[in-house]
């Protein structure tokens, strides 16, 4: 095996020449399929990192009684069964423990005169979930420092509408649950850039929000658990958590649409029970999105590899023919059939595997250099799947197998017809045909 | 009739007004009975009980840096069931538009769709710095508590400053303070925050008096948190509501129904 593969490595390099324009497809091809793969990953984690932050988290643990809204009564024995995930091998980033507050028409941010009307402003908790937060594209400052109740973290679009900048007081009013106007006084602390698809959503401490609300100061609306491999593991720790929480607490079934989300929030119980609702549920019309740009961008792919393919059987068929006396003294000499077709294999192998090897290094350098480059303006593509206006890319290990696989595969299959010729050949027809 | 039994009732008010009295001397907390018993001797002046009132309103809102925009509307008033059906005249965008309150129900009809929202009573009135809820009759006395009493002059009337504090979640503003002349009528107002933020003032400088009653016929209110820097002073957003034609004239039931609205702005 070992001197089949020496030979069909001489013979490649032997016939690079040959295989020189077909290499150049192939890297072409693979840088192509590189970047298309990378980018929609990219895009998608960008999504999932941005809508994680926006619901507080990839998997949110809610609590309903059937008025609607979500308090988590017993903040401990969610935490206890979210520290079980560790233990059951999930790679948990943070958590999260929010007080969230929306209303469409008295939430109020003023700043010099100017006002701006929010639709939801968040109390969070800046030292849990600080790894997340600090991956905000901050356009000034950053995330505060943990016991910092002054803080406030605004949108760009708000801090242009209101000519605010970090470091100002910001006055914020709401109506509080008893129905007072209330307000408070905070500094700005950072300016992000967030897209308008997530409702450019305000963050103060939890423990401000609840105030101004009117409310327990350690009062829990919802809790979240930021995943390492959120969109791998997403599905799985939802059923975990499930399970780990009905050890301590009633709950009710993984809410999988919006729609289950909204019949949980309002359906009666006789008292509040637990659930888990992930982001691809609160997601479905943009996950549909991906998915539509999935399917294209894979049909594009398989035609560039059918045109590959094709361009492989025309190339080994010419190669073969031309090789035809070497073939037929091969086969003189003693060489059997299979022996022939697998060297052309391995041949066409190697001609995959440069073709891989060289245009990743083309994708990744050509992403590198437009993630490193090029600053993107802020529009609606950019905000909502771009990281800090920067064209997101990634690419995992089982990227770089499925493309090596797609590019290799696509070579051996156009060569296994001119291959099976060149076995099927006799000694002596090869050697005429060769003269 | 026997005067025995008024005596009781006699040396109750009077041990309450002297109670009051030394209050107000010596700037003791205000007991509930007599925030109740001042505010609603303000109330009194200013709510049209057993009679209807009808009137016509122009908003002048004033936005700095922005401009100015004019509403005008008709008004019809009945304190005893606290309702009030406002039908906007001007401008031409909003004509036809409806408020119905009907006690605690709040609706605004639009002509367009023809349809009929419920809206809260604490919402700005047609985008202005009036409220929905500053066209129904004052309830101070239900609505709040004196927390605090002093004395000040304000332009040409003395008047007694009461600071106050809401009793119930069914208003706009946790904390107000009020400037009261020696006639009870309301001369100025501010409105406060839960926190303490100063939110809005109202003047009303002009009343006219019809039978019993006064009527506010000039009412001015500054936003204290909305307006611009313009030429390096900050000028504040301000409404002004003047109220013509104010009469007590009684107005039939049906005003005070949906079908009214329908009707009128079609």
């Amino acid at each position: 095996m070992t001197a089949l593969i020496s030979t069909a490595l001489r013979n490649f390099f032997r016939n690079i020449k040959r295989y020189r324009v077909l290499l150049m497809a192939l890297v072409l091809i693979t840088a192509v399929l590189t970047i298309v793969l990378a980018v929609v990953l990219g895009m998608r984690t960008a999504l999932y990192e941005k809508a994680s932050r926006y619901f507080a988290g990839n998997i949110v643990v809610m609590a309903y009684n059937g008025n609607g809204a979500s308090r988590i009564e017993k903040p401990e024995e969610v935490l206890q069964s979210i520290r079980q995930l560790d233990p059951l091998g999930v790679a948990v980033r943070c958590f999260s423990r929010r007080s969230t507050y929306y209303d469409l028409n008295n939430i109020e941010l003023f700043f010099s005169g100017y006002y701006v009307k929010q639709r939801r402003i968040v109390g969070v908790e800046w030292d849990l979930e600080s790894p997340v937060l600090s991956k905000f594209d901050f356009i000034e400052g950053s995330v505060p420092d943990a016991g910092d109740e002054e803080a406030v973290l605004i949108s760009s679009a708000t801090a242009n509408q209101l000519h605010i900048a970090v470091g100002d007081k910001l006055l914020v009013s709401i109506l509080s649950d008893l129905g007072h106007i209330n307000t408070a006084d905070l500094i700005v602390r950072g300016i992000f850039s967030e897209s308008s698809f997530f409702g450019y959503q305000t963050y103060i401490h939890r423990y401000t929000l609840n105030r101004l609300r009117e409310a327990p100061v350690e009062r829990v609306n919802e809790m979240g658990v930021y995943l390492v491999n959120p969109i791998s593991d997403e599905e799985r720790v939802a059923e975990l958590l499930t399970r780990e929480m009905g050890k301590f607490l009633p709950v009710f079934v993984i809410m999988k649409s919006r729609e289950q989300y909204t019949a949980q929030a309002s359906k009666l119980r006789d008292e509040r029970e637990y659930g888990v609702v992930s982001i691809s549920a609160q997601l479905k019309e943009i996950e549909d999105l991906m998915g539509a740009i999935t399917l294209i961008a894979s049909v594009v792919i398989l035609m560039f590899l059918g045109i590959v393919v094709v361009g492989v059987s025309n190339t080994f068929t010419m190669i073969v023919w031309e090789r035809s006396r070497e073939v037929g003294t091969l086969r003189a000499l003693g060489m059997q059939r299979p022996r022939v077709i697998f060297s052309f294999l391995i041949e066409a192998l190697f001609l995959g595997m440069s073709g891989v090897s060289l245009g990743m290094l083309l994708g990744i350098g050509v992403l590198e250099i437009v993630r490193s480059a090029v600053s993107f303006p802020p529009n609606v593509v950019s905000t909502l799947f771009f990281t800090q206006a920067r064209l997101p890319w990634v690419l995992p290990v089982w990227g770089v197998f499925l493309i090596s696989g797609l590019v290799a595969g696509a070579s051996i299959l156009g060569s296994l017809q001119a291959s099976l010729r060149a076995g099927r050949l006799s000694p002596a027809e090869a050697l005429r045909r060769g003269k | 009739m026997n005067p025995n039994k008024y005596i009781p009732t006699l040396v109750a008010f009077t041990l309450l007004m002297t109670h009051f009295s030394m209050s107000l001397a010596f700037g003791d907390e205000f007991s509930l009975e007599e925030s109740r018993l001042i505010l609603s001797q303000v109330d009194n002046l200013v709510s049209y009980e057993g009679k209807d009132f009808s009137g016509e309103y122009t908003i002048t809102d004033i936005r700095p840096g922005e401009g100015t925009s004019r509403t005008k509307m008709t008004m019809f008033r009945r304190d005893s069931v606290v309702s009030y059906t406002i039908i906007i005249m001007e401008p031409q965008s909003d004509k036809g538009k409806g408020y119905l309150r009907q006690g605690d129900k709040l609706w605004l009809y639009d002509p367009i769709p023809r349809r009929f929202t419920v809206i809260s009573a604490r919402d700005r009135f047609q985008n202005s710095n009036a409220r929905n809820t500053d066209f129904t009759k004052s309830t101070l006395a239900e609505d709040y508590r004196i927390v605090g009493h002093s004395t000040g002059q304000l332009g040409a009337y003395k008047t007694d400053i009461y600071d106050l504090e809401a009793i119930t979640d069914d208003v706009s503003f946790p904390k107000m303070k009020i400037w009261i002349d020696q006639d009870k009528l309301v001369r100025k107002f501010e409105d406060y925050s839960l926190s303490g933020r100063h939110m809005r003032t109202t003047a009303i400088p002009k009343y006219t008096r019809l039978q019993e009653s006064y009527v506010p016929v000039q009412i001015v209110i500054q936003d204290e948190v909305r307006g611009r820097e313009l030429n390096g002073k900050f000028e504040h957003q301000r409404t002004v509501i003047s109220v013509e034609k104010a009469s007590f004239m009684d107005i039939p039931d049906m005003v005070f129904t949906q079908a009214y609205i329908e009707r009128v702005s079609r």
